[in-house]
């Protein structure tokens, strides 16, 4: 038996899945693309893609955990695709004509170099609010605070708990605090780049 | 502090809730739910199957189309004796001994990456162009 599943197999796993696994799928959709209709076209993005076998299943994984990491996936390259277009007119990515796209990126005019940064400023505070906004979600309770503020900064397991002194057993009850304080507080996503 | 390390900041959080969405039990979750709500994600799950499917079958459908757009193409461009090798050789020939600038390219590239139903074709324009055109035969004896 092959180590992956067939796409066909893939289809009729999906068939199976039951509410809990979609409810996994769709909340996850929503928190990666930061709201509800662009999670959903991001899950239907993932799964087209399993079932048409552009990425495949180990047999050994969890369907909704490889659903759930196709969709990473996916986001993490649309970020870059982003980050280059705009340091290059889509335009000319579209057209193929890198060399060119980047010579126009040097010649840009002192003008547009300062529109790029009014709009960068702009979202830099947009951002900089949903993240107190955030924050202040967890103002009574310092310990959990933290906690956010450490995993927003790249800490994860025994770091956070040496972070706060807590054990294992305790980040994970307050772990679940912060996806559902912060899935009541937004539970249509937080977009922030629109 | 720049965007691009606010957004970093944002995308680790998402991330860490998206592994404890994953990482709590199916029970749990589904008792977080209103009543009927379950029921209402389940029906919104199987239209996200749906449309996946439908798009797969589009993309199916191109892909295929292209398939045969491309073999249509091959059929089109395909003569009895025509031998890829020499036309290549040929092609090579015309480039090397053309003036133009594009000739460095190609010559390097001794004609590689051109697809053999192109060959023919662009030895044509190099004809039309008023390269001379050595007299060959096309397939070797």
């Amino acid at each position: 038996m092959k180590e992956y599943l067939t796409p066909e197999e893939a289809a009729g796993a999906y068939d199976e899945l039951d509410a809990a696994a979609w409810l996994k799928i769709q909340r996850a959709g929503t928190i990666l693309a930061g709201s509800k209709e662009a999670g959903r076209d991001l899950a239907q993005d993932a799964i087209g893609r399993a079932i048409v076998g552009d990425r495949n299943c180990p047999r050994n994984l969890d369907l909704v955990v490889f659903t759930v990491q196709v969709m990473k996936s996916i986001v993490s390259a649309a970020a870059k695709v982003a980050a280059s277009a705009k340091k290059i007119p889509f335009d000319d990515i579209r057209d193929g004509d890198l060399l060119e796209a980047a010579q126009k990126v040097e010649q840009r005019t002192a003008e547009e170099l300062l529109s790029d940064e009014e709009e960068d400023a702009q979202f830099c505070e947009r951002v900089a609010h949903l993240k107190q906004q955030v924050l202040t979600l967890f103002s009574d309770d310092d310990k959990t605070r933290y906690i956010v503020e450490g995993i927003m900064e790249g800490m994860e397991g025994v770091a956070l708990c040496d972070l706060v002194s807590i054990d294992m057993n305790e980040l994970a009850t307050r772990r679940r605090l912060i996806r559902r304080r912060i899935g009541q507080a937004f539970p249509h996503g937080w977009r922030y780049d629109v | 502090m720049t965007s691009e390390k606010h957004r970093e900041e944002m995308d680790r959080l998402a991330s860490a809730l998206v592994d404890d969405l994953l990482d709590t039990p199916d029970e749990e979750l589904i008792g977080e739910l209103a009543p009927g709500e379950a029921e209402a994600i389940l029906v919104e799950g199987r239209g996200i199957l749906e449309g996946a499917k439908r798009k797969a079958g589009k993309a199916a459908l191109t892909k295929a189309r292209q398939e045969v757009n491309r073999e249509a193409s091959a059929r089109r461009h395909y003569r009895p004796g025509f031998d890829p090798a020499t036309a290549r050789r040929r092609l090579t020939s015309i480039v090397a001994n053309s003036s133009s600038e594009s000739r460095v390219t190609l010559a390097a590239r001794g004609g590689k990456g051109i697809p053999d139903e192109d060959l023919d074709g662009l030895i044509e324009d190099a004809r039309d162009l008023g390269f001379e055109i050595d007299n060959e035969p096309e397939k070797k004896a």
